[in-house]
C-alpha cells in the first residue's frame, strides 16, 4: 500500500509540475497561471450557463437547472475522458521504468488512473462546483447541501472515466500493429468525441425557449439513461442519504471492477505499443531531387498532417466552417427568406450575407493558427534545422505556407460555394477572395512572430504545447479579439456610411499592410531571434 | 579548416567557455575531451551554428559561422550525442530530406545511401518510422545523413555512444578514409583509447578552459591519455 501511495504522489507531482517547470521564477508563475486558464474558463462557463438558465426558469423549477448542470458536468467528464484517455493511459514514457520496479501491474494502473482522474476532475470540479454553489444560493440551501455537493462531486467523473477508458482500450486493440496505428487511434478518438457531441445536441438545450419541454426532456433523458447522475443530483436537492449513497457506492464498485478486470489488458496493450510497424522487403528507390524550399514545405506538411491532435486543435475552425457552409447551402431557402425580412429595414440582404460570411471566415480563420506553435514543436529537433544550410527565410516560409494552405483551401471552397448559393455579385466575390488570402497570411505571420517571442522548446508531450503554451493561447485569443473586433467595428462605427463590401476592402488593405510589416520584422529581428533559440 | 579564436560563451551570467582557441587542419582528426560540464558540447554547438556566442570567432575554411552561416553549414556535417531525429519520418525520408537540403543528385544519393545503409546494417529498416528505431539505429541513421553529402568538416559529439562494436569499427575506418581525402574531423568523446589511436591532435578542456593541447603523441609521451587526463583534473 505504501508503494502505491508513493507512486501516486510521484505521478501527480510529475504530472502537475512538469508542465510548469521553469528555471526563471517569474516564468514559472506565468506558466502556472497559463495552466489555470482552461479551468478558469470552465468556472466562467458554469456561472454564465447557470445565470442564463435561472433567468428563464421559474423559481419552482430551479431543480431542473441543477440537473442540467450535472448532466453537462457528466457530459464534460465523458468527452474529456475519451479525448484524454489515450494520452493518459497509453504511451506514457515511464512504462519501462515502472515495470522494472517491484510494483504490481494493478498499482501501476491505479496510479495512472489517479492522474487521469485528477485531470478530468479538475475540469469537472471547476464547472460543477460553481453550479452547485449558485443553486445553493438561489434556493437558500443549508450548509449541509454545500458539504454534500462538494464531497459527492469527487465521484461524478468515475463512471464516465471507466467508459472512456474501455473505449480507449477498444480503439487500441483495433489499431493493433498497423502501420498507421497512431493515426487510427487519434481519428477514432475524435470520431467518438464528435458522436457524443452530436448525440448530446440532439437532446436540445434550448434555454431561450419559453416552452420548457426541451429542458424537461433533458432531465428525463438523464433519469432514463444516466440514473447515477439523476439520483445523485436529486439526492443533493432533497438531502436524501439513500439517494446519495447508492449511486456513490455503485460508482465506486464499477470503478473497482474495472481495475480488477482490465489491469492485464492495460499492461498488455502498453507492452504492445513498444512494437513498431516493420516494412518487409524494403527496396531503395531513386527519388526526384527537390529544392530546399520544397523539401522544407514537405517536411512541415508531414509534421502537421501526421499529428492528428495538432490538426484537430488548430484546424477545428476550418472543420466548423465546412459544416457551417454545408448547413447554409442546405438551408439556403430558409436563410434567404430570413435575409429578405431585412429589406424592410432598408438593408440589402446580399450585402449582409456577404459581410456575415466574410466575418465568420475571418473569425474561424484566426482560430486556425498552426504557426502559433510551429517553432515550439521543433523541440528536440531544432538542432537539425539550425545545423543544416537552410536560410531562416526558408524555414519561416515553409511553416507559413502550411498555415496559409490550411486556411485558404477550405475557406475559399466554402466562400465560393456560399457565393454561388446566394448569387453574390462579382465585386463581392473578388473582395472575399482577396480578404481570405490577406487574412491567411496575417494569421500565419502573426503566429510565427508570437511563437518566436514565446517559444516552448522543452516539453514531454506535444499536446501540452499545442493546447497550453503561452504562444498558443496568445494567438488564439489574440486572433479572436482581432477578428471579432474588426467585425464588431463595422456595426458600431462604419455601417451608417460605408457599404459592407467597401469595409471588407478596407480590412483587406489593413491585413496586407500588416502582412508586409510582419514579414519585414521576421526577416530582420525575427531571424536574429530564431538564431538565438536553443534548447 | 576549422579555426576557433578566443571563443567565449555564457548562459546568462555564467560563463561556461572562457576564451578557447584551437585549429584543425585539413586531413586532421582532432579529439576534444573533458569532464562532464566542461563546455565540450557548448563549443561544438557554436561551431555548427546552433548556439550564438558573445565573443571570439569561429572560422570554417576561412568563413565566419556567424557572418556567413549558410556557406559554413554547406561544408559541415554534425552528429549530436543524442540524435533526436524527426520521429514522424521513415529512415529513407530523413535521408532524402538531407539529400535535398544539400542538393545531392539523385543517382549519387541513392548509391551512397545504399552503400552506407548496407555497411551499417540498417538497410532493411529504412522503410520503418524513426519512432520505432533504437538509439543505436538513430545514431547510424544520423551518421549516414552526415556522410552522404561528403562534408569537408565532420563534427561529432560523443559518436561512439550507442553504436555496436561493428558500427564503431566501421565509423573509425570511415573517419580515416575521409581524412585521407582531405576532410577534417573534430569530435568529443569520453572513450580515451579511441582518441589515443585515432586523433592527430587533442585538446583537454576543464571548466571552460583548455588546460592541455597538442599532438597526441607529444601529450601522451610515456603515459596513457587516461593518466594525463586524470593528472590534469
Amino acid at each position: 500500500m505504501n508503494s502505491l501511495f508513493e507512486l501516486i504522489r510521484i505521478q501527480c507531482k510529475n504530472f502537475l509540475f512538469a508542465s510548469t517547470q521553469r528555471t526563471n521564477r517569474k516564468k514559472g508563475i506565468g506558466s502556472r497561471l497559463m495552466l489555470m486558464l482552461p479551468f478558469a474558463l470552465m468556472a466562467f462557463l458554469a456561472v454564465e450557463y447557470s445565470m442564463m438558465l435561472y433567468e428563464v426558469v421559474p423559481a419552482s423549477s430551479y431543480d431542473i437547472v441543477l440537473h442540467l448542470m450535472s448532466f453537462v458536468g457528466i457530459f464534460l467528464a465523458f468527452v474529456l475522458g475519451v479525448q484524454l484517455a489515450q494520452g493518459q493511459l497509453f504511451a506514457f514514457k515511464d512504462f519501462d521504468f515502472l515495470m522494472s520496479l517491484p510494483i504490481s501491474s494493478r498499482d501501476i494502473m491505479i496510479s495512472k488512473l489517479v492522474s487521469f482522474y485528477l485531470l478530468v476532475y479538475g475540469y469537472v470540479a471547476f464547472f460543477l462546483l460553481p453550479a452547485i454553489g449558485i443553486y445553493g444560493y438561489m434556493t437558500d440551501a443549508s450548509i449541509l447541501f454545500y458539504l454534500v455537493g462538494f464531497l459527492s462531486s469527487f465521484f461524478v467523473p468515475l463512471i464516465p472515466m471507466v467508459i472512456a477508458s474501455v473505449i480507449a482500450m477498444l480503439i487500441r486493440k483495433l489499431a493493433g500493429k498497423s502501420k498507421y496505428k497512431n493515426l487510427f487511434t487519434n481519428i477514432m478518438s475524435v470520431v467518438f468525441v464528435i458522436l457524443i457531441m452530436v448525440a448530446s445536441f440532439s437532446v436540445s438545450f434550448a434555454a431561450e425557449s419559453s416552452d420548457f419541454s426541451s429542458l424537461y426532456q433533458t432531465v428525463e433523458f438523464t433519469r432514463n439513461y444516466l440514473p447515477f447522475s439523476y439520483y445523485l443530483t436529486q439526492g443533493w436537492i432533497e438531502l436524501n442519504p439513500i439517494m446519495i449513497l447508492v449511486p456513490l457506492l455503485a460508482e465506486v464498485l464499477i470503478f473497482a471492477l474495472f481495475i480488477i478486470f482490465f489491469q492485464q489488458t492495460f499492461i498488455r496493450l502498453n507492452s504492445n505499443l513498444q512494437e513498431g510497424y516493420h516494412v518487409k522487403n524494403f527496396q531503395l528507390r531513386s527519388e526526384k531531387q527537390k529544392s530546399v524550399f520544397q523539401t522544407m514545405l514537405e517536411k512541415e506538411c508531414r509534421k502537421y498532417f501526421t499529428n492528428f491532435m495538432y490538426v484537430f486543435n488548430t484546424a477545428i475552425g476550418q472543420m466548423m466552417l465546412m459544416f457551417g457552409a454545408g448547413y447554409l447551402i442546405y438551408n439556403r431557402a430558409d436563410v434567404l427568406y430570413m435575409l429578405d425580412q431585412l429589406t424592410v429595414l432598408g438593408i440589402n440582404p446580399k450585402s449582409w450575407a456577404f459581410f456575415g460570411v466574410c466575418s465568420i471566415i475571418m473569425i474561424l480563420g484566426h482560430m486556425t493558427c498552426s504557426c502559433g506553435v510551429s517553432i515550439s514543436l521543433e523541440g528536440k529537433n531544432l538542432w537539425i534545422t539550425k545545423s543544416l544550410p537552410i536560410e531562416t527565410r526558408t524555414v519561416f516560409l515553409s511553416k507559413l505556407m502550411v498555415n496559409v494552405l490550411v486556411i485558404i483551401v477550405p475557406s475559399l471552397i466554402c466562400f465560393l460555394l456560399t457565393s454561388y448559393a446566394f448569387a453574390l455579385p462579382l465585386f463581392d466575390i473578388i473582395m472575399g477572395i482577396l480578404l481570405i488570402v490577406a487574412m491567411a497570411f496575417f494569421v500565419g505571420l502573426f503566429g510565427l512572430t508570437v511563437n518566436l517571442h514565446y517559444p516552448k522548446l522543452v516539453f514531454d508531450r506535444e499536446i501540452m504545447v499545442i493546447k497550453q503554451s503561452a504562444s498558443s493561447l496568445i494567438t488564439i485569443f489574440g486572433g479572436l479579439g482581432i477578428s471579432i473586433g474588426l467585425s464588431a467595428l463595422y456595426g458600431l462605427v462604419f455601417y451608417s456610411f460605408m457599404e459592407p463590401d467597401i469595409y471588407i476592402l478596407l480590412i483587406t488593405m489593413v491585413y496586407l499592410f500588416m502582412d508586409v510589416i510582419f514579414w519585414y520584422y521576421l526577416m530582420r529581428g525575427g531571424s536574429k531571434k530564431f538564431a538565438s533559440l536553443y534548447n | 579548416m576549422l579555426k576557433i579564436q578566443n571563443y567565449h560563451k555564457s548562459y546568462g551570467n555564467k560563463e561556461v567557455v572562457k576564451g578557447i582557441s584551437l585549429e584543425v587542419k585539413p586531413g586532421e582528426i582532432f579529439g576534444f575531451i573533458g569532464h562532464n560540464g566542461a563546455g565540450k558540447t557548448t563549443t561544438i554547438k557554436s561551431i555548427v551554428g546552433i548556439l550564438e556566442f558573445e565573443e571570439g570567432e569561429i572560422l570554417i575554411d576561412g568563413k565566419s559561422i556567424q557572418k556567413d552561416p549558410i556557406a559554413c553549414k554547406k561544408m559541415i556535417a554534425y552528429i549530436p550525442d543524442n540524435p533526436d531525429l524527426y520521429e514522424n519520418l521513415t529512415g529513407i525520408q530523413y535521408l532524402n530530406f538531407i539529400g535535398n537540403i544539400f542538393q545531392i543528385e539523385k543517382e549519387v544519393r541513392t548509391k551512397r545511401i545504399e552503400e552506407y545503409a548496407k555497411e551499417l546494417e540498417i538497410y532493411s529498416n529504412l522503410g520503418d518510422s524513426i519512432s520505432s528505431y533504437s538509439h543505436g539505429m538513430k545514431q547510424k541513421l544520423a551518421l549516414i545523413g552526415a556522410l552522404i553529402h561528403e562534408p569537408k568538416l565532420l563534427i561529432l559529439d560523443e559518436p561512439f555512444v550507442g553504436l555496436d562494436p561493428k558500427a564503431a569499427f566501421i565509423l573509425k575506418n570511415r573517419m580515416k578514409e575521409m581524412c585521407a581525402r582531405g576532410c577534417s574531423i573534430f569530435f568529443s568523446t569520453h572513450v580515451l583509447e579511441v582518441v589515443e589511436k585515432l586523433c592527430d591532435h587533442v585538446a583537454i578542456l576543464r571548466a571552460g578552459e583548455i588546460v592541455c593541447m597538442g599532438a597526441t603523441e607529444d601529450i601522451i609521451k610515456n603515459q596513457s591519455l587516461e593518466e594525463v587526463f586524470l593528472e590534469l583534473e
